[in-house]
C-alpha cells in the first residue's frame, strides 16, 4: 500500500500538483483538507481528520480516523467508518451509504443519505428545520439504551422531550408550557405555526415595534385545565434575532419588559 | 430610568456601590441554563442579593462585556464583545412570570 506521511491542504493554487503526487497513494496518514475540487481514485483511508470544503470524488476510501467534516457535496461510497466526530454543515450533503459506524457525536445540520449507520457512541445533534431522512435516522441510532446527549440547535434536551420536539409532537400549549425558555424557543420554532390557530382564545393584547424594528407583543391564550390565561411577551433579540416568549403578567409591551428586570419603567440605551 | 441590557441581564447605572461588599476574583457575572456565561474584561465585580432581579454591582473601568451570542463579533475571536461606559452598575437579571412566581429566566 503507497502511504503519504503528512498532512495535506488541497487548495485552487496546489490541487494539480496534489493530484500528481497522489494519484496511486492509498493511505495518508495526517489530515486531508479538501478546499478545491479534486478526484483520488486510489484513496482508502486516512490517518487524521477530513474535511471537505469543496467536491470531491473519493470513491474508493473507507475509513477515517479522525473526525469527518462536510461543507459541501460529498459522496462517499465506500466509507465504512469514522472514528472521530461527523459533522454535516448546513448546505452541505453527505452520502455514504456504507457508513456502519461514527466513534464519537454526529452533528447534523444538513441532508444526509447514511442509510446504513447503526452506530454512534457518542452524542446526537441535529438542527431545525429538520428533514425527514434526520428523524428516519434519529430514530434508528436512539434505539439503543446508550446513554448520550441529545440537542437540537446546541440546546439540550432528555429523551422523550426531544423526540416529540424534532416530530413536531407537542401542542401549543403544551410548547408554552415548556419551562426552559430556550427548549421553549427551539420548539416555537419547529412547531407549525398553524397550532397557534387551533388555541380558540389567542389574541394579541398589545403591539409594538422596538427600536431594533422588531415587532414586540403581548399574546394571550387559554389552555385547557388552567384556570388563568397564559400571557407572554414575545420579542426579538436584537444580537442573535431570535424570537422569545416570555411569561409576563403585564398587558404592555414596555411595561412587560422593564418589569422582566425587576423594573417600572426603564430606557434600554443599548442593548446587546 | 436609563440601562444597558446584555441578553438577560440588565446593568442599570448608580451613583455609588452599596457599602460592605466584597469584590470577587471571579470573572463571570452570570451563566444561563444554556451554559453561555456573561464574563467581563477589566472592573470589579461584587455579588449581593438584593431581591429576586438584583445579584450584585460592578464598577466598570475601560470594561468589556464578553458572552458567546450578545455583542460584536470579534474576528477570530470565540466570544462578542460589548464595551460599556465607565461608572458603577446594578446587575439585574431578567425573569418571567410562571405560575404567579418569579423564576429566572432560562436561556
Amino acid at each position: 500500500m503507497k502511504t503519504y506521511r503528512g498532512n495535506i491542504t488541497i487548495t485552487k493554487e496546489n490541487y494539480k500538483e496534489w493530484r500528481e503526487k497522489l494519484k496511486s497513494v492509498e493511505n495518508i496518514t495526517g489530515y486531508l483538507y479538501i478546499n478545491s475540487q479534486v478526484k483520488l481514485d486510489n484513496l482508502k483511508s486516512i490517518g487524521g481528520n477530513l474535511s471537505i470544503n469543496s467536491q470531491a470524488k473519493l470513491d474508493n476510501l473507507k475509513s477515517i480516523g479522525g473526525y469527518l467534516s462536510i461543507n459541501s457535496q460529498a459522496k462517499l461510497d465506500n466509507l465504512k467508518s469514522v472514528s472521530g466526530d461527523l459533522y454535516i454543515y448546513s448546505q452541505a450533503k453527505l452520502e455514504a451509504k456504507n457508513l456502519k459506524s461514527v466513534s464519537w457525536d454526529l452533528y447534523i445540520n444538513s441532508q444526509a443519505k447514511l442509510d446504513n449507520l447503526k452506530s454512534v457512541s457518542g452524542n446526537l445533534s441535529i438542527n431545525s428545520p429538520i428533514a425527514k431522512s434526520t428523524n428516519k435516522l434519529i430514530d434508528r441510532l436512539i434505539k439503543s439504551k446508550q446513554k448520550r446527549r441529545l440537542y437540537i440547535n446546541n440546546v439540550e434536551f432528555e429523551k422523550s422531550l426531544f423526540n416529540k420536539v424534532r416530530r413536531d409532537e407537542l401542542s401549543a400549549s403544551q410548547v408554552f408550557s415548556l419551562k426552559n425558555i430556550e427548549q421553549r424557543r427551539i420548539a416555537y420554532e419547529i412547531m407549525d405555526k398553524a397550532k397557534m390557530k387551533k388555541l380558540k382564545s389567542f389574541k394579541v393584547l398589545d403591539k409594538k415595534t422596538d427600536k431594533y424594528g422588531h415587532e414586540m407583543k403581548i399574546v394571550v391564550f387559554k389552555i385547557k385545565g388552567f384556570e388563568k390565561e397564559f400571557k407572554y411577551l414575545n420579542c426579538i433579540c436584537p444580537s442573535t434575532q431570535r424570537e422569545y416568549f416570555l411569561e409576563t403578567q403585564s398587558n404592555k409591551c414596555q411595561l412587560a419588559k422593564a418589569r422582566s428586570f425587576g423594573l417600572e419603567k426603564v430606557n434600554f440605551i443599548k442593548e446587546y | 430610568m436609563q440601562a444597558m441590557r446584555h441578553g438577560d441581564l440588565a446593568l442599570v447605572p448608580l451613583k455609588k456601590l452599596p457599602e460592605g461588599l466584597t469584590e470577587e476574583k471571579a470573572k463571570t457575572i452570570m451563566t444561563g441554563s444554556n451554559d453561555n456565561p456573561h464574563t467581563f474584561d477589566n472592573g470589579k465585580l461584587y455579588f449581593k442579593d438584593a431581591d429576586e432581579f438584583v445579584f450584585g454591582y460592578l464598577a466598570a473601568k475601560n470594561t468589556t462585556l464578553c458572552h458567546k451570542e450578545h455583542g460584536k463579533k470579534v474576528k477570530g475571536k470565540l466570544l462578542r464583545v460589548a464595551k460599556i461606559p465607565d461608572g458603577i452598575y446594578e446587575l439585574r437579571k431578567q425573569c418571567e412570570f410562571v405560575n404567579e412566581e418569579i423564576m429566572p429566566v432560562k436561556d
